[in-house]
Formats: C-alpha cells, sequence, structure tokens
C-alpha cells in the first residue's frame, strides 16, 4: 500500500470533478514525496522515519489542496464541463449514428414486398427488428386498412382496385359464401363506377369459374384439358367473360397501387424506384393478371360450344377472343410482363384453336388463325431478334445486372414465370440488401457492446475517465485519422464514377468488397488505431506511464462514435446508390405522375415501348380481316 | 513593473522561471535549490510551489514532462518558448519593484 495515499487523497480531494487532472497532481506529489524520503534516507534514517519526515515537510494538506484549487480552479471547471458535455452528448450522438447507419424501415419494406425473398438471415434480422413493435406489415397491407382507405376515397379507381384486388388475392372467399356474395357484389359496383374497364368483369368471371370449370395443362405444346363442373356456373362466368371482350381497356394500376402502399413509409424517391424495380422483378404483381391467365383456353371451347349450338356471332366473339384481349392488355400496358401476355395469348390459343375450326369442318379458318396467330406471335420474335444487334457484351450486361429485364424475358424463351425462375435475379438482386444487412449488423452489435462497455468502465469503474486530449492532437485526430482516411474513400468512389461503373458482375462485386472491406474495417481500423496512438502518447506524456488497458478501452469509444457519425453518414447513402446502380442499366427510371408510368431503366422502357406498338400493328392488321365462322 | 495582486506570487513565479531557464527541473529540486541558494531564507513548501507551477503550465509558459529513466518517474518542467520571454520580462518587473521599495525604505541608489 502507498504510505502516501492518505495525504495525496487529502490534497487532491478539492480536484475531484477532473480526475484525470486529480490523477496526474496526484502522480507529482507521489513522486514528490518519495524524493523526500530518498533524501531522509541519504541521511542514516529508517525508511518509516524518513516517510514519516518527508510528510511532515510537505506541508497542510489542506492549504495545498486549496491552492492547487486556486491555481488549477479555471482550467478544472473547463475540463469538467467538456467532460459532462461528452458524457451527455455522447448517448444521442450514439442514437443518431445509428440512425445514420441503418435504414431499418427500408429493410423491413422491402423484405415485405418481397415475399420471394428467401435471406434467412435477413428475414430473422428484420423480424428482431420488428420485435416489441407494431408490424409495420400490419399497418398498410391488411384488407380492413384498404377497405377503410377505399371507403374514405370512395371515386378513387386507384384505392377501389387495390382493395378489390387484395380481397381477390386472399381467395378466402372461395369457401365463404357470404365473402363471395360481398366480392361479386362490389366488383359489379366497381364495374359501373369504371364501365370501360374490363378488369372486374374478368374478376368476376374468375369467381364464378373458380368451382365450375378444371382447366388441366397437359405441357407446352399439348391443348389442356377442361372439365367442366358446374354448367350453370359456367355460362354465367363465360356470360362476364362476354361482357368483358366488349369492355375497352384492362387495367389493374399495378404502378399507382405500389405507390400507394408505400406512400405510409415516406421512403425517398429513390428508395421507391427501387423497391418498385425489386416488386416487378419478383413478379409481385404478376397475380394481378392470374384472373385472365386460363381465359384463352376457355374462350376457344366457349366459342366451339356456341358454334355448335348455332351461335355463330357468340361464337365469333369467344374464338377471337384473344385478339380482343390483346388489344384491351396492349393499350394500357405499362411493363413488359403485360406487353408478353398478349404473344402469350396467341401462343395458347395455337394449341386449341386450329384444332377446333377442324372440327368445326372449317380447314379455311384453321389455316387463317393459324397465319394471324404467327402475325400476332411475330412482334415478339421480332423484338427477340432485335436484341441481337447489341453487343455480346452489353446483352450480357444486360442480362446480369438488369433483374427485371432477364426475368422479364423468361417469357420470351418459352418458360412459364414463376418463383423459382426469377430467384437467380432475385438474388442477384438481393446481394445489395443483404450486403446492407450485414453491415447493419455489424454495425449495431458494434454499438451495443462499445455502449455497454462504455457505461461499465466510466459509470462504475472509477479508474476509468474520459482523457480530453489538447487542442493540438484533437486537430491532428481529426485530419489523420477521420479526414484523411474519408478522402482516400472519396477519391476510390470517384474514380469509379469516373471509369463510367461499365463493369462485368465480377468486376462489380470485387470493387464492392474492397469499398465496404475499405469503409467498415481498415478505415475504422486506421482511425482507431492512431486515436489510440494519440491517447498513449498523451497519457505517458502527462502521467509518465503506459496508458492502462481499460484506460484506453473506455476512451476509444468517444472516438468510435465520431467515426460511425461520419461512416454511417456515408454508409446508407453508398447503398443506396449501389442499389440503384446494380438494377439500372443506364441510370434512368422514368417515373411520370399522371403519365402511364414506365418504371424500368431507358432501354426497358424502350423495349416494352416497341413491343408495344408492334403488337398494336399486327393486332390492327389481323382485325382487319377478322376470322367469321359466317361469312 | 509588477502589478499583480499577490505579490509573493510574482515573485515565486519569477524565480521559478529563472531557475528552469538554467535546466528542467522537477518540483522536489526546485524546492531544494531555493533553500540551499538562500541559505534557507525561504523555506518554500509544496503548497507554494505545485500551484505556482500548474498555472504557469496552464498559462504555457512551462511544460511538464515525465521521464522515466530514472529510479522512479519524475515530472520535470521545462521552459516553453513563451516562458523564455516571460522569464526575462517578470525578472525586470521583479527587480524594477524591488528597486523601487529599495528607494523608498533606503533612499536613492
Amino acid at each position: 500500500m502507498n504510505p502516501f495515499e492518505a495525504i495525496i487523497k487529502q490534497c487532491t480531494k478539492p480536484l475531484k470533478d477532473d480526475t484525470e487532472l486529480q490523477r496526474k497532481v496526484a502522480l507529482e506529489l507521489e513522486s514528490h514525496l518519495d524524493a523526500g524520503t530518498e533524501e531522509f534516507l541519504s541521511k542514516g534514517e529508517s525508511q518509516e522515519e524518513a516517510e514519516k519526515h518527508a510528510v511532515q515537510a510537505f506541508g497542510d494538506p489542506e492549504v495545498i489542496g486549496q491552492k492547487l484549487l486556486f491555481a488549477n480552479f479555471f482550467r478544472l471547471k473547463r475540463r469538467a464541463r467538456i467532460r459532462l458535455a461528452i458524457k451527455v452528448l455522447l448517448i444521442p450522438a450514439l442514437l443518431i449514428a445509428f440512425l445514420l447507419t441503418i435504414d431499418v424501415r427500408s429493410l423491413v419494406v422491402v423484405s415485405n414486398l418481397n415475399p420471394a425473398l428467401s435471406s434467412s438471415f435477413l428475414t430473422s434480422f428484420v423480424s428482431f427488428s420488428k420485435r416489441g413493435r407494431q408490424d409495420i406489415r400490419d399497418v398498410e397491407f391488411p384488407p380492413d386498412k384498404a377497405k377503410k382507405t377505399y371507403e374514405e376515397h370512395i371515386d378513387d379507381p386507384v384505392y377501389r382496385i387495390n382493395y378489390l384486388l387484395s380481397f381477390y388475392a386472399r381467395k378466402d372467399w372461395k369457401n365463404d359464401p357470404e365473402k363471395r356474395a360481398y366480392l361479386t357484389l362490389e366488383l359489379k359496383r366497381a364495374r359501373e363506377l369504371e364501365p370501360d374497364n374490363a378488369c372486374f368483369s374478368y374478376l368476376l368471371a374468375d369467381i364464378e369459374l373458380s368451382d365450375a370449370v378444371k382447366v388441366q395443362s397437359n405441357g407446352t405444346k399439348q391443348p389442356p384439358t377442361i372439365q367442366i363442373l358446374n354448367p350453370e356456373a359456367f355460362e354465367r362466368g363465360m356470360a362476364e367473360v362476354k361482357r368483358g371482350l366488349t369492355q375497352k381497356y384492362l387495367k389493374t394500376y399495378f404502378a399507382e397501387i405500389l405507390q400507394l402502399k408505400l406512400g405510409p413509409y415516406k421512403p425517398d424517391k429513390d428508395l421507391i424506384d427501387v423497391i418498385q424495380e425489386f416488386s416487378i422483378s419478383a413478379g409481385m404483381f404478376i397475380h394481378s393478371l392470374q384472373p385472365i391467365s386460363k381465359l384463352p383456353y376457355l374462350m376457344a371451347y366457349y366459342g366451339n360450344q356456341r358454334a355448335r349450338a348455332n351461335d355463330p356471332a357468340s361464337a365469333d366473339l369467344f374464338l377471337n377472343g384473344y385478339k380482343t384481349l390483346g388489344k384491351q392488355v396492349n393499350e394500357n400496358a405499362c411493363t413488359l410482363v403485360e406487353v408478353l401476355k398478349i404473344s402469350g395469348y396467341a401462343s395458347d390459343m395455337g394449341k386449341i384453336l386450329p384444332e377446333i375450326y377442324n372440327s368445326l369442318n372449317r380447314p379455311d379458318l384453321a389455316q387463317e388463325a393459324e397465319q394471324q396467330l404467327a402475325i400476332m406471335k411475330q412482334p415478339r420474335l421480332d423484338f427477340k431478334a432485335s436484341l441481337d444487334k447489341y453487343s455480346e457484351n452489353n446483352r450480357k450486361m444486360l442480362v446480369e445486372r438488369a433483374g427485371i429485364l432477364t426475368s422479364l424475358f423468361t417469357p420470351m424463351f418459352g418458360a412459364p414465370i414463376t418463383g423459382e425462375d426469377l430467384r437467380p435475379e432475385l438474388k442477384v438482386s438481393y446481394n445489395l440488401v443483404d450486403a446492407t444487412v450485414l453491415a447493419i449488423a455489424g454495425t449495431a452489435a458494434t454499438l451495443l457492446i462499445l455502449f455497454v462497455l462504455f457505461m461499465w468502465l466510466v459509470f462504475r469503474r472509477k479508474n476509468c475517465y474520459i482523457i480530453l486530449l489538447s487542442g493540438k492532437e484533437s486537430a491532428k485526430y481529426l485530419l489523420w485519422g477521420i479526414i484523411c482516411p474519408l478522402l482516400i474513400f472519396l477519391l476510390i468512389t470517384r474514380i469509379d464514377v469516373i471509369s463510367g461503373r461499365d463493369y462485368s458482375l465480377q468486376v462489380n462485386n470485387i470493387r464492392l468488397i474492397i469499398q465496404y472491406v475499405y469503409l467498415l474495417l481498415l478505415m475504422p481500423l486506421w482511425s482507431i488505431c492512431y486515436y489510440l496512438r494519440l491517447l498513449r502518447r498523451h497519457y505517458r506524456k502527462a502521467n509518465g506511464s503506459k496508458l492502462p488497458f481499460n484506460l484506453g478501452l473506455g476512451n476509444l469509444i468517444p472516438a468510435l462514435v465520431v467515426l460511425l457519425l461520419f461512416t454511417g453518414g456515408i454508409l446508407r447513402p453508398l447503398l443506396r446508390a449501389e442499389q440503384k446502380h446494380y438494377i439500372r442499366q443506364e441510370g434512368h427510371i422514368l417515373w411520370k405522375e399522371n403519365e402511364n408510368p414506365t418504371n424500368f431503366t431507358r432501354s426497358e422502357a424502350l423495349a416494352v415501348e416497341e413491343l408495344k406498338k408492334r403488337n398494336r400493328e399486327a393486332l390492327n392488321e389481323i382485325l382487319k380481316h377478322p376470322v367469321k365462322l359466317e361469312p | 513593473m509588477a502589478k499583480k495582486k499577490d505579490l509573493n506570487n510574482s515573485i515565486t513565479e519569477a524565480i521559478i522561471l529563472r531557475l528552469l531557464s538554467e535546466r528542467s527541473m522537477y518540483g522536489y529540486e526546485i524546492i531544494k535549490l531555493v533553500n540551499e541558494k538562500t541559505g534557507g531564507a525561504f523555506q518554500w513548501q509544496e503548497g507554494t510551489l505545485y500551484p505556482c507551477l500548474h498555472a504557469l503550465e496552464e498559462r504555457g509558459l512551462i511544460a511538464g514532462d515525465w521521464r522515466t529513466d530514472e529510479k522512479k518517474p519524475r515530472k520535470y518542467y521545462v521552459l516553453t518558448k513563451a516562458g523564455t520571454a516571460a522569464t526575462v520580462k517578470q525578472s525586470k518587473e521583479v527587480s524594477d519593484y524591488l528597486h523601487c521599495v529599495h528607494a523608498l525604505l533606503f533612499g536613492a541608489i
């Protein structure tokens, strides 16, 4: 035990507001008493006597304490205030750093919008982030909310269709007569309000046909097997189809619905674009087109029935229904999925229609139908061929980077669109989301550990205090520990931009990894090491001994919070930019409000426009010479 | 001329600065040297020295430097650049003051 502890404690008691100063003065006084003791020892006194005399010669500790306080008063008060400010500000700074670094809300939105999302890590993280809070999904997506919004905006076609499609998509009306009746009633009401939209008629038809008919697919080239289970319901359903075929257009407002769903989260404009692209890529809105997916088969089947029942007018309407359907979709389609559906109708009809005309002893019409179906399929083939005009490298980039475009090309290559087909693109698209989650989880864990350590060290351990660096030392840290590494990071990213970011997927991934490793690992390491070096020098200069481990660790926390504030501020916009870049081919998202929205890259938008134009021309060509059973 | 309220403080500071202008010293060494040089007439104690040293350090006239090369670590004080200029000024002020006191008490020198 230190023999001078009591007297030193008494001398330095008035300095207790500034632990660092108190400690430094205590060390100096101890050194002084040691020197005094040595002198008395050299005079031949015993250790005990020498220490006693050294203390006696020291003077009145109370007077020394007061004088020391007087000499250090202003410094002490100023430093005590700075320390208090650091302690008080550290918690909000930590929270700000946390908020800057993470964007849980956006992740939850992305996760909720993409049921195909397969990352268990993200799912568990998102469910963790939602723990103890209201489930964000429940705020916006339940039908009750959609119903409420619909009732509040009774004349708005987007709210109306959003509610009805969400109700329809639950499919629980299939086994609940009351719900089925309610849905039927609401759809009929909606049709009255929007008499030109065939969507409601086709949905009503689907309700009737859901139990009335069974369509069994027999492979991609074989016609399906159609089995009528309830003839009366089938008739009612086809009557609704007939009505739909006389309406002008078919519109499900899918882009507008997405904007509605995202609205309450108030996400940035860029995030809406990204999520929209994710959603389209994930095929989330394909279900809105499903009610009419089997209609071409049923129309051909029913047209055949009507022809045999000597009802040529109705027979023509149904046998030519695929053309009408194509026209209805084409005029209002804004996505490649919808446009390609038209070719799909022709393809479906091609399996069954010529056979029907042959069975009706009209081989001429069978031949004509085959020719017309070929015309309808042609735009798709032309479009596919036109892609070859791109160089192989560009084509490859389109395929690898533009998740939406590749996923939407799937039907062009003869495959149906399923979640599994989209998954490879999803994986590419979500790479960055996963990277974001990793960064967030790492940052959150670091912050949590730091916070606990800080609380324990500073508030529970008295020998740990905040070391205040001098102005010069702080400036050095700011310059070499933060600004310099940040400048290097900016330099790396600027080089990146100057080069045009025209990379392959692999190069892009390597580039990203380098950036993330630097930002999340090297830069903090650099900054921490530099700060620690400054701390050690400062402590050695002030106390003449090595910086204790716990004191060093405790003092790294404020520096780390400063660093997190900087990196957090950079990380989020960086990831956002990368998300956009990853998906966009040319960096252009065309979102024009109050216009037919085109939510793709420029090349995708042009592709849709081109295909729509060709489809329209093909349909017009066919409609000039309609196939009729009766000349 | 020394205008500080605490005359003793001014004199103590001037002495410390002057001693440190010769070489760097630690607290105990300064006390010992002052006692020796004045033949025991000045019996400086820690309560006199350390507050003064801290005040000078705070004003940037001297700087502390812990040295660990000896048996036990000791804090040496060295004169800073500002301290060197202050030494001349403060010594002159104290000297002028003492001349005035001498003139008043014993007549012109």
